[in-house]
């Protein structure tokens, strides 16, 4: 208490001084002044207020020697330019003030990052992310991303820790005892399947009776009469039709579903009700049949071909209900994995053929290795819920019942396998294409070093380093290794070096400011853009050195975002930045929610692919904030109230106003992230918002805020906008909720996971009338709005902030490390060229990439 | 204190040595029957979002205490257990994801750190075939803030766990036959000889570094160390035969918990490891819906139905470890037991209308009896300040660490020990 009188008393002293010499220049002696005027009775004298303590820049005199005394003035620099310090109840600075010491502290640190480089981005060394390292090894040993795709190796890697909000950031890449051991393991796993010594192919073949007229005429007969098509244990005849595994897509449902489709009357679906929902909204009706044939063994891991001719046959009525097939891959006789999922054209004999990756599991105890072909034909039967006025329960007049489905059939001519073929599909990557051996094992060896290393470090790789290498080979066949299993050892070796692990900036020779070397910049571009190591094309020009001609290095730019790699792009910025990854973290309350794995799997591609699309049209990134258009399959749109939109994959679909979307914010993915299981947070959007649309992130909550509703009795029984006055009232809490909530609750209308309303129907619904959405807001600035449309237009009367927001996330990405003072001017120039070309992300991209911070250290 | 040296360590400590290649110090240390006696064995059972409240806790505290209805299948085992109740994590944070922070009493808004399991290790782990085993439903390590394990390592990485019975059975109880022995020996050493390589190339790059970039390399060479310790083992144990076991109780459990406790009491038995940590179930369940009670009865009922089945559950590995004879008794006077959720999904001890806060956890302590653990009792602890982590340093303390703390807990539970 003494001391912080002494402090106001020397703030008074602090202040008088101001005042009798107003035309003093900004210096150290004043910074200091402003500093204990206004900053010291939170943030020194062992107060920290938001974890940020100032002391050390009262310690010594010359204040701005040491880098840590920099890096504390920077995030003054950076509270006070945004006005965000003093806090608004507190003693403010007049605007004369806050301009002289803003002014005067940016000159000291643009001032010390030029000469002194103390604060400028030095060389650094970063580990590849989990998912860096997967697509490096799969490009380095030529083994398909695609192929392989269906079952992620980084799942067996620990995630990463993110720094300002993402993986690729330095900082938070450890490397530990555990990283190096499945390092160890990956390596040794992806480098056997890429090591092809020729493993013999064998070939499957099912044939079935081309199935003609007869058989189609003889299964409507059938179908007429009602009886069974096929009984147990008969033979599979080539034909598959859809019997009773019927299920509605909320699996909630099927235990009632299939059974009440065994009566004809389906008066058990007229008395169930769950929890005050009708049995049935608006949905699909799924059925399914399984055609499984064969055992085939399978020694070898690799890729193997599947052959299945088959159609999609249709009858008079014609066929309305598009017909798929899910191919699975079996590991053993129980446990099947969905590979692939294809569409049959109506009516159309096709062959379909697919590339898949089979990978036996760890051989069990007792069990034989073998495989078979379990193919799943799929067909949705979509329906109406009761309109409103029907009785609630009431089933469907579109539900359909037990004999409808006859109506689909598919036949299959036959089923052919192939495998394994060789792993590594290009020539030129193969490291055994190469071998046998006609010459000196040595010399193949060399050979085989001399492609490999410089793919694998991504850089020129000195004949020293090939022959340390070598070296190792012969230590190995020393050891009696075979030579296969030794060249493997030299590999993996290579594969775990630091060479191999780090982005690297050719540390020997680099300085501060100095210009990238040719290969590290292409290092940098591909990691940003692919997640990925450079291709050969990138190599050469490195090589070359005709990728730091600024006209090349936006060629190559272009190229790169056409490339289907730049999808890891999307997948890896977009859902960091948007918290994507969080979107299994919790599922919400089935009672409430008719919610399943489709549907997340269609919110998360829904924004991803909307991402790529901005990015490989080059539209102007405010499409972030607003657009009239999204990308949308049929579940999502579906989700959306949308009709008309059939089938899997995503397109581009024009929303009208009615729809009340656009932007990302108008995503269900980000309103299902930005939810609990029960209700929507406005809390959790707010914060959202602020964090990652305004680029103003709020403090995090203190340790022990606790939980409100065992503060306040009774706190259930009022709206959430109440409840969350309540809050408001609780003073620690108010500092920053004041700011996160009225924003938050712009977007009231959609509930937690996404959809439309105009009451608050959820979770607590029980114990309080649903009160009617009140969806008015206030933004950061003061400016009032009221529900989603008026927020994306008040977002894109001011785009500044969202602009500069999405600059810097994109930077710290692209950059791999923490963002320094002097990149702010170079995120302001970004800022300005969007402005001035429609806010274009393809050219923002350009810039960024030919920008001093990217090609520079 | 009896510390293995690496062969490295011989070969660059001195030339004397190098005339004697292989010294008996070099092996892991073996195990002494009359040691085991003085080593406990730990167990960490966690169990996703809480329990029904008013059917868990019992009313009265201390020795004379009644089993509530949930617990009631613990009553057979009165004198081994503490029903641990109040205590909490020092940080707020969402229930959920409780299961990350649960052994390492961290703030789960920052980087994870060390778990009380791992901290253990070099004082209960280096004897045996398995420094520490994690178990859980889902294989590998899952994400942050919901995480597949409750083991981290030294920098807070999450140690991956195994979920399928049959591996676990294999990797503890099944040989592998002479040829993959030999495969596998080749193998360790070949990684052995590629991580020295390493070490030196690592060296070389560090010596023409700035400090910035040499932070990371020298992690890198201690990761290098580490690994080739864990090859040392791996080598050393690699031709002892292991403890033989019948893999029908894989079959035998009925349900999937049954089948791990099987494990873990095999695991326990055989002296394959001191140290397990199981995480029995995840937030995203049917059983999250159910959490959000909001104080309907069907959905407690709900909950307090799948409680009793898990504590049921619990009380049968209790008697197998009570029925396994073991040095000074049984097994289960040998191990120190943690069983419990790290959320409280009610309003304090009542049900309420569900909260999902990590204050007032869900905790039952078991066993320990030779270590001078003190069970039998109903400890409260309601002033919302006691913490989990005091449990932790209890355990550690009875294990015999020199200096046992936990982080910044420096004295363990009042009344457990």
């Amino acid at each position: 208490m003494a001391l912080s009188l002494c402090i106001r008393i020397g703030a008074c002293l602090a202040c008088l001084l101001l005042a009798v010499v107003p035309s003093r220049a900004e210096d150290g002696s004043s910074r200091q002044l402003f500093l204990k005027r206004f900053c010291v009775e939170c943030h020194a004298d062992g107060a920290q207020e938001g974890d940020f303590n100032i002391e050390p820049l009262f310690a010594q005199h010359d204040a701005v020697a040491g880098s840590k005394h920099l890096m504390l003035y920077e995030r003054v620099f950076h509270q006070l330019s945004k006005g965000k310090m003093p806090p608004e109840k507190a003693e403010q600075p007049s605007a004369v003030e806050r301009k002289r010491i803003v002014d005067g502290l940016g000159k000291v640190l643009s001032k010390h990052v030029d000469s002194a480089g103390s604060r400028d981005a030095r060389p650094f060394r970063r580990r590849l992310n989990r998912y860096e390292y997967q697509n490096t090894l799969c490009d380095v040993l030529g083994l398909s991303r695609e192929v392989f795709g269906f079952r992620p190796f980084y799942d067996t890697l620990p995630e990463d820790t993110a720094t300002d909000g993402f993986d690729t950031v330095g900082d938070g890449l450890a490397v530990s005892e555990l990283h190096l051991e499945l390092f160890l393991r990956l390596a040794e796993r992806h480098l056997n399947l890429a090591m092809d010594w020729g493993r013999p192919t064998r070939h499957w073949r099912w044939d079935y009776a081309e199935p003609g007229t007869e058989t189609e005429r003889a299964l409507k007969s059938k179908q007429k009469s009602g009886d069974r098509l096929r009984s147990e244990g008969e033979e599979p005849s080539g034909i598959v039709f859809f019997d009773l595994h019927g299920g509605l897509d909320n699996g909630a449902f099927d235990q009632d579903f299939r059974a009440e489709r065994m009566r004809p009357d389906r008066s058990l679906l007229n008395s169930k009700k769950r929890l005050g929902f009708p049995i049935f909204d608006d949905g699909v009706a799924v059925t399914f049949d399984e055609f499984q044939v064969g055992e085939f063994y399978v020694t070898q891991p690799g890729i193997y071909k599947y052959r299945i001719r088959c159609r999609a046959a249709v009858d008079e009525v014609g066929l309305e209900n598009p017909v798929s097939m899910q191919v699975y891959v079996q590991a053993d006789k129980n446990n099947g994995e969905l590979a692939r999922t294809v569409q049959l054209p109506s009516n159309q004999w096709k062959t379909h053929e697919l590339t898949l990756f089979r990978e036996l599991k760890e051989v069990r105890v007792g069990d034989n290795s073998s495989l078979n072909v379990r193919l799943r034909f799929h067909t949705e039967h979509r329906y109406r819920g009761p309109r409103p006025g029907q009785q609630k329960g009431e089933p469907p007049p579109d539900l359909p019942t037990l004999r409808d489905f006859y109506h689909h059939l598919v036949e299959i001519d036959y089923i052919e396998v192939e495998g394994p073929l060789p792993t590594v599909q290009e020539e030129r990557l193969r490291i055994s294409g190469i071998l046998p051996l006609d010459q000196d094992e040595l010399t193949v060896v060399r050979q085989v070093l001399t492609r490999f290393l410089p793919r694998a470090f991504r850089k020129e790789v000195a004949d020293e380093k090939i022959e340390h290498y070598v070296e190792r080979f012969q230590a190995e066949r020393a050891r009696k290794a075979p030579f296969g299993e030794a060249l493997q050892a030299t590999l993996m070796a290579a594969l775990i070096s630091p060479d191999f692990l780090f982005v690297d900036n050719s540390p020997a020779a680099a300085r501060p400011g100095e210009i990238l070397s040719p290969h590290a910049l292409a290092s940098r571009l591909s990691y940003f853009l692919w997640s990925s190591c450079p291709d050969e094309e990138l190599l050469q020009l490195a090589t070359s050195g005709d990728l730091n001609k600024p006209d090349e290095l936006r060629r190559q730019v272009r190229r790169m975002i056409q490339d289907r790699k730049s999808r890891a792009f999307a997948e890896n910025f977009a859902s960091q930045w948007l918290h994507l990854r969080e979107i299994d973290a919790m599922d919400p309350d089935p009672d409430l929610y008719k919610y399943d794995k489709r549907l997340e799997d269609a919110m998360r591609g829904e924004t991803l692919t909307f991402f790529n699309e901005v990015l490989r049209n080059d539209f102007s990134i405010l499409n972030f904030i607003d657009s009239d258009w999204s990308m949308l399959n049929e579940r999502i749109a579906d989700h959306y109230g949308i009709d008309d939109v059939r089938g899997e994959h995503f397109r581009r679909v024009k929303f009208e106003p009615e729809h009340h979307r656009g932007g990302v914010l108008g995503h269900a993915s980000i309103l299902k992230i930005t939810s609990n299981s029960t209700r929507t947070s406005p809390v959790a959007r707010g914060v959202f918002i602020l964090e990652n649309i305004l680029g103003d992130p709020p403090l995090p909550p203190p340790d022990n805020a606790g939980e409100l509703a065992n503060k306040v009795p009774g706190l259930d029984e009022v709206t959430l906008r109440r409840q969350l006055e309540i809050h408001r009232d609780v003073a620690s809490c108010a500092r920053c909720h004041n700011k996160i909530d009225p924003i938050g609750f712009a977007l009231e209308h959609y509930n937690a996971i996404g959809v439309w309303r105009e009451h608050e129907a959820d979770g607590l619904k029980k114990r309080r009338p649903s009160a009617k959405i009140d969806a008015t807001a206030t933004l950061p600035d003061g400016r009032e709005i009221n529900g989603p449309d008026e927020l994306r237009l008040a977002l894109m009367e001011q785009p500044d902030a969202f602009t500069n927001c999405f600059v810097e996330k994109l930077m710290v990405y692209a950059l791999g490390r923490s963002l320094r003072f002097q990149d702010h001017a170079e995120i302001a120039r970004l800022c300005e060229v969007l402005k001035e070309n429609d806010y274009r992300m393809g050219l923002l991209i350009e810039e960024l990439i030919t920008s001093n911070a990217f090609r520079r250290y | 204190m009896h510390k293995p040296l690496s062969r490295r360590q011989m070969l660059t400590g001195g030339c004397a040595a190098l005339s004697l290649p292989f010294l008996d110090a070099m092996l892991p240390r073996p195990v002494m029957a009359s040691e085991r006696a003085t080593k406990p064995r730990m167990l960490f059972v966690y169990f996703a979002t809480g329990v029904c409240n008013e059917q868990w806790y019992p009313q009265q505290t201390g020795k004379d205490f009644t089993f509530s209805p949930t617990l009631k299948a613990l009553e057979p085992h009165r004198d081994d257990v503490t029903v641990l109740s109040g205590l909490r994590h020092e940080f707020d944070f969402n229930g959920h994801s409780a299961a990350d922070t649960w052994l390492t009493a961290d703030n789960p808004a920052g980087n994870n750190s060390i778990s009380v399991d791992q901290l253990a290790v070099p004082h209960l782990g280096n004897d045996v075939r398995f420094p520490s085993l994690q178990l859980s439903v889902n294989s590998g390590t899952g994400k942050k803030r919901l995480t597949h394990t409750l083991s981290f390592n030294q920098k807070g990485t999450p140690i991956p766990a195994q979920s399928d019975p049959r591996n676990i059975f294999n990797r503890l109880f099944v040989a592998p036959d002479a040829k993959s022995l030999a495969e596998a020996e080749r193998r360790l050493l070949s990684r052995k000889s590629i991580l020295d390589d390493m070490r030196q190339q690592v060296s070389a790059i560090q010596r023409s570094l700035g400090d910035s970039d040499s932070k990371r390399l020298t992690e890198y060479l201690e990761s290098i160390r580490e690994v080739e310790q864990a090859i040392t083992r791996e080598e050393a144990w690699l031709r002892k035969p292991k403890p033989e076991a019948d893999a029908a109780i894989l079959e035998s459990g009925g349900h999937r918990i049954a089948t791990k406790y099987n494990l873990i009491q095999l695991a326990l038995q055989s002296n394959s490891t001191r140290i397990i940590s199981y995480l029995s179930s995840r937030e995203i369940t049917r059983a999250h819906g159910d959490s959000h009670h909001g104080g309907q009865p069907e959905k407690l009922a709900r909950l307090a139905e799948s409680d009793r089945q898990q504590v049921e559950l619990f009380s049968t590995l209790l008697t197998k470890l009570k029925d396994t004879p073991d040095v000074d008794g049984n097994l289960l006077d040998n191990t120190m037991i943690v069983f419990g959720s790290g959320m409280n999904n009610g309003d304090g001890f009542k049900n309420g209308t569900g909260s999902h806060g990590v204050r007032k956890i869900p905790l039952i302590f078991a066993g320990g009896r030779n270590f001078g653990i003190k069970n039998g009792q109903h400890l409260m602890f309601p002033d919302d300040k006691t913490t989990f982590g005091q449990v932790f340093v209890t355990m550690l303390e009875r294990a015999g660490l020199p200096d046992a703390k936990f982080k910044q807990y420096e004295t363990g539970l009042s009344g457990l020990s």
